[in-house]
């Protein structure tokens, strides 16, 4: 009985402590609705944006600890045209879960870190244009027979959990049997081992294994797809209209193709269009 | 953004088969671990001298290596040696492998523990060496073990986690699954980790009262 | 040739291996300096500290140490917005669940010695201090060491965990190999046999200790 009674006082006690952590549970930050946030940013003197620090070829680090790669271009080409001054930049290495975090509370100015336009995340972001746009496709081995969404009914398909890949999946094919894993190379393992017929996963990543693995190839149109934009804090029209106006300049520019050429064509497979990802004049 | 009971309540029903799965899992693992586990110890006492070499290599192969690699072992080479199972039967055979490992100790030990004397007295009655094992000596070693098979259920619960790693559809997984693709991270997994605290509390409520049952009776 | 990846791929399986090690010194430190004083505190007459460790030890031993490490990884940073890298989370988690266990044996090695010392410690007016200095952890530590060596090879094979945190650790760097050579079987023999080599002297070395205590 003695026993009993220590068992619920135990519980009762982990309940309390549960209930301490939510008490002390974040609060939301305000939204700052100035109407010159880019003025606010000039009187920095320079531009702090979040990157992403491990997603090459679009922002990583390279051997010598530098960030670099598409989108880190992109990003100081903004702070060329705001300060004259491409080193005028504070690069803020994010990843998925605390970006918008990072940006709400103030930390960084400006997403530019492989963001996808959401509808819930419009919710609290301002999206700028989009400047990239990626989408599901399939990686199955070269001498397979598959090569639409239909053929997947019915079949064991290799995604990666929570990737737009495992989510687009569900929706389009529910059919599908799921054998969901963590990692690329837990991936591409398993769909050599012929445990899934196919491996749904964002076309930036897949054309890459398939240039890097020969053995298999890219089938299937792209699905689920999603456009990458640059993210101000709710409210700060002024900036996101000062990104507008720069990312229609490079669009005129043909920029885009140049970076692409910079970082990722090397990578494509050959007679590779890159009109599936970026916008050309 | 406090703590979002709606979204834990529409996740119940996910919650729920997650769970199952890992006690079913598990009871199914301790099942063949215990399996392992006896003929293990009985090669081990009265085996011969090969036999009880490959057994103690087994032991050590299986408590001296990482659970998390044992699992990717079976799931990811076993296929280049042209034994591919489904991530289910992956996951049974390599926890079983370390489980299994655990127990032969386990009822080693227990073996050990059955007094002598009735060994030799079974002896001058003219039983058989099976006979002594299956009607003597088992029966006690069973009992002196049971305290020891509950706790190791717990450890199996506690390390069946790992199978999200192979796609196994069970708490770990459910949890990772939802959080990937709706946030939540902190109310799914302060789902997740009280249930994992009931499952492991009940087992060694029962396993405390199973331990105050055999004080008396030993 | 046999072992001919692991020599091609050996400086980065190195680097992984060195993150292996660095995460279970780290823990190693952490989690026994954390669980003795824990201990400790579990032993105290105050209802309320008493309550309160043994809430804290019953909830990290009974928590699957991957759910720990995924809820320092994954929701901590979301409840207080702070980052916490992958490393730190790994170790984090190992940490909580370590400190756990060694607080247990503590509690039961101080509890096994007979109170009778420790009055009579007391009669020959040694303050509590002394008393637990040089009473009561000196024959602590001897019962304490076989469990406190089985904890720690627990720990080196917890260590794995840390690649599903993102770590590069010694099972995510094999991870990578495989990806790029296609040879499963001697990569994972390979990290298999590195964690025995570590684990199998610990293990021995433990059983020792427990037979000269009986």
């Amino acid at each position: 009985m003695a026993r009993m009674k220590s068992w619920v006082l135990l519980v009762l006690v982990s309940i309390l402590i549960t209930g301490l952590f939510v008490g002390c549970g974040k609060k939301e930050a305000a939204d700052q609705t100035t109407a010159s946030a880019l003025e606010a940013i000039k009187a920095k003197g320079k531009l702090v944006i979040g990157v992403k620090g491990d997603f090459p070829p679009y922002g990583f680090v390279d051997e010598k600890g530098n960030n670099v790669g598409f989108e880190i271009d992109m990003a100081r080409r903004l702070a060329e045209d705001l300060f004259g001054d491409p080193e005028k930049i504070e690069l803020v290495v994010v990843t998925g879960t605390n970006r918008i975090p990072n940006l709400q509370s103030g930390k960084i100015d400006v997403i530019l870190a492989t963001l996808g336009i959401t509808e819930e995340r419009a919710t609290q972001v301002d999206y700028s244009k989009p400047y990239f746009k990626s989408g599901v496709q399939l990686l199955v081995p070269k001498d397979s027979t598959i090569d639409s969404l239909e053929d997947l009914k019915g079949q064991q398909v290799i995604t990666i959990t929570g990737t737009t890949g495992d989510a687009g999946l569900q929706k389009l094919v529910p059919e599908a049997k799921l054998l969901k894993l963590a990692t690329t190379s837990e991936a591409l393992q398993a769909l050599r081992d012929n445990r899934g017929v196919a491996f749904a996963q964002d076309n930036t990543l897949i054309y890459v294994l398939a240039k890097q693995y020969p053995e298999f190839k890219v089938v299937g149109e792209p699905f689920a797809e999603s456009e990458w934009a640059l993210a101000a804090r709710k409210g700060e029209t002024d900036v996101v209209d000062w990104i507008n106006k720069n990312l229609d300049t490079w669009l005129q520019e043909d920029y885009y193709y140049q970076l692409y050429e910079k970082w990722i064509a090397k990578d494509t497979p050959d007679n590779f269009d890159p009109s599936v990802w970026i916008k050309r004049p | 953004m406090g703590f979002d009971f709606n979204f834990i309540m529409e996740q119940i029903p996910y919650l729920m088969l997650g769970a199952r799965n890992t006690l079913i899992i598990s009871v199914i693992v301790l099942l063949l671990a215990v399996i392992v586990g006896i003929v293990g110890a009985l090669a081990k006492t009265s085996g011969g001298r090969f036999l009880r070499l490959i057994t103690g290599m087994y032991v050590e192969i299986a408590r001296n290596t990482p659970e998390l690699v044992q699992i990717y072992f079976v799931f990811f080479v076993f296929p280049s040696l042209g034994l591919k199972f489904n991530s289910f039967v992956s996951g049974v055979i390599a926890m079983t492998f370390f489980g299994g490992g655990y127990l032969v100790e386990v009822f080693r030990a227990g073996i050990e523990a059955v007094p002598k004397t009735q060994v030799e007295a079974a002896k001058s009655l003219a039983l058989k060496n099976r006979q002594i094992i299956v009607n003597i000596v088992f029966p006690q070693a069973l009992k002196i073990c049971l305290p020891s098979l509950i706790g190791y259920l717990i450890f199996i619960l506690k390390m069946s986690s790992l199978l999200a790693t192979i796609g196994i559809v069970e708490l770990t997984f459910v949890a990772n699954d939802v959080i990937a693709n709706n946030f939540h991270a902190f109310e799914m997994f302060s789902a997740v980790a009280l249930l994992y605290l009931i499952m492991v509390w009940t087992i060694s409520w029962l396993l405390g009262i199973v331990e105050k049952r055999f004080k008396y009776e030993l | 040739m046999p072992w001919d990846i692991v020599v091609k791929n050996w400086s980065f399986l190195a680097a992984g291996l060195w993150a292996t090690i660095e995460i279970f010194v780290v823990s190693m430190i952490a989690g026994t300096v954390l669980g003795v004083l824990m201990g400790v505190l579990r032993t105290s007459r105050v209802f309320l500290i008493q309550i309160t460790t043994r809430a804290f030890i019953e909830v990290f031993r009974g928590l699957p140490t991957l759910i720990t490490m995924f809820f320092v990884y994954f929701a901590v940073p979301m409840l207080f917005q702070i980052e916490i890298p992958s490393f730190l989370a790994a170790v984090i988690g190992l940490t909580l669940w370590e400190l756990s266990e060694i607080a247990e044996i503590m509690r039961g090695a101080i509890q096994s010695i007979p109170k009778g010392q420790v009055e009579a410690g007391r009669a020959m007016a040694l303050n509590k201090a002394q008393v637990l200095i040089y009473i009561l952890m000196p024959q602590a530590v001897r019962r304490m060491l076989p469990p406190l060596i089985g904890v720690y090879t627990r720990l080196v094979k917890g260590t794995a965990l840390a690649s599903l945190v993102g770590v590069n650790d010694l099972v995510m760097a094999g991870k990578i190999v495989v990806e790029r050579t296609l040879e499963p079987l001697e990569v994972y023999v390979f990290i298999m046999a590195v964690f025995f080599i570590i684990n199998y002297p610990l293990s021995v070395l433990s059983r020792k200790l427990e037979r000269k205590l009986i």
